[in-house]
């Protein structure tokens, strides 16, 4: 492994994206070489010292903030209305492949049914009110 | 508006005040990290969530959603820089990469006024040696070291490829390591 190979693995190294048989190159360049071993003993030191520090806080009030300003921007209200349209829209289509499930249910339960089922006969009003009011009929029980 | 439209609505500002709530000090430090500037940045951070709510029913993958955002935060903060040095006369905001300056006075540590002048001047060297790297290496630097963002996150961000994040984060550390070891080597100089 030549100086500029081994700067780039180091690199490569610190990030833990190299492998094993690289690392093992990388270890005898390094103790072969001084210049190399210096410069990755300061690039270990300056990375174990900047990762050391906790990241920059965001301030305490940003986040809601942030929701209020995105939630009543004009932009979003044009947003929201596209939402209840996309909502609204979505509402139709269950609605509609919901019915037509049911439909098709019933349609092929139709087909599958073997036994004839009665057929509703219109009845005269006239008919039923005479049957129901004559002598013997079901209301003289 | 019927109750489910109403219900869907309401769950959706749910999930994005769950969203702005996880995500927002990670766009905050990008922005930082490029703009340099905390008030510049938290504009950054509202501006990419007002882009945010507007495409929020659009989202299809949760798990793609934080790099999504870093690209909007990274795309703003870029147009931000472009537009100060449109404006040449108005400066930046004092350098500053504020994780660095604790390192003045670590927390919980006692130590003799000699250490504490030491670790002082190694900080301020630390410091003035990542400040001095161009940009492109110093935002590399402290969005992979201090931020802990992994090259995918930092590649979203700058709009740039994984392998450009790694090539640029090799070379900014080895200028770093060139700097610092000036800077030992002019310490050791009596």
């Amino acid at each position: 492994m030549k100086c500029k190979e081994a700067k780039v693995a180091f690199s490569q190294h610190l990030d833990g994206r190299l492998g094993n048989i690289e690392l093992e190159r990388l270890d005898d360049h390094v103790h072969s070489c001084a210049s190399c071993e210096e410069d990755f003993r300061i690039m270990e030191v300056s990375s174990r010292a900047l990762r050391s520090l906790e990241p920059t806080p965001a301030p305490p009030y940003l986040a809601e903030r942030a929701f209020r300003v995105a939630l009543s921007s004009k932009r979003a209200a044009r947003f929201s209305g596209q939402f209840v349209f996309v909502a609204r829209r979505t509402a139709i289509a269950a609605a509609l492949a919901a019915m037509g499930l049911w439909i098709g249910g019933g349609l092929t339960t139709g087909l599958r049914e073997t036994e004839p089922r009665m057929t509703p006969v219109e009845a005269d009003p006239v008919e039923v009110a005479i049957y129901i009011w004559t002598p013997g009929g079901i209301l003289d029980d | 508006m019927s109750s489910r439209v109403l219900q869907a609505k309401v769950d959706a500002r749910e999930a994005f005040r769950d969203l702005v709530e996880n995500t927002h000090s990670r766009v905050y430090r990008v922005a930082l990290a490029l703009l340099q500037s905390p008030h510049e940045a938290e504009e950054v951070v509202q501006e990419t969530f007002v882009r945010a709510w507007e495409a929020f029913h659009e989202l299809r993958d949760p798990s793609a959603t934080t790099s999504w955002l870093l690209k909007i935060a990274g795309n703003l903060a870029r147009d931000k820089r472009r537009l100060w040095r449109r404006r040449s006369n108005e400066p930046f905001d004092e350098a500053t990469i504020e994780p660095l300056r604790s390192l003045l006075s670590p927390e919980g540590t006692i130590e003799s006024p000699d250490e504490a002048v030491l670790r002082k001047q190694r900080a301020d060297s630390l410091r003035r040696a990542v400040e001095g790297l161009k940009e492109s290496h110093r935002v590399v630097i402290v969005l992979r070291e201090i931020e802990e963002m992994t090259y995918e996150e930092i590649a979203s961000a700058l709009s740039i490829p994984v392998g450009t994040v790694e090539s640029r984060l090799h070379r900014a550390r080895e200028k770093l390591a060139k700097k610092l070891r000036r800077l030992v080597e002019r310490e050791k100089t009596p």
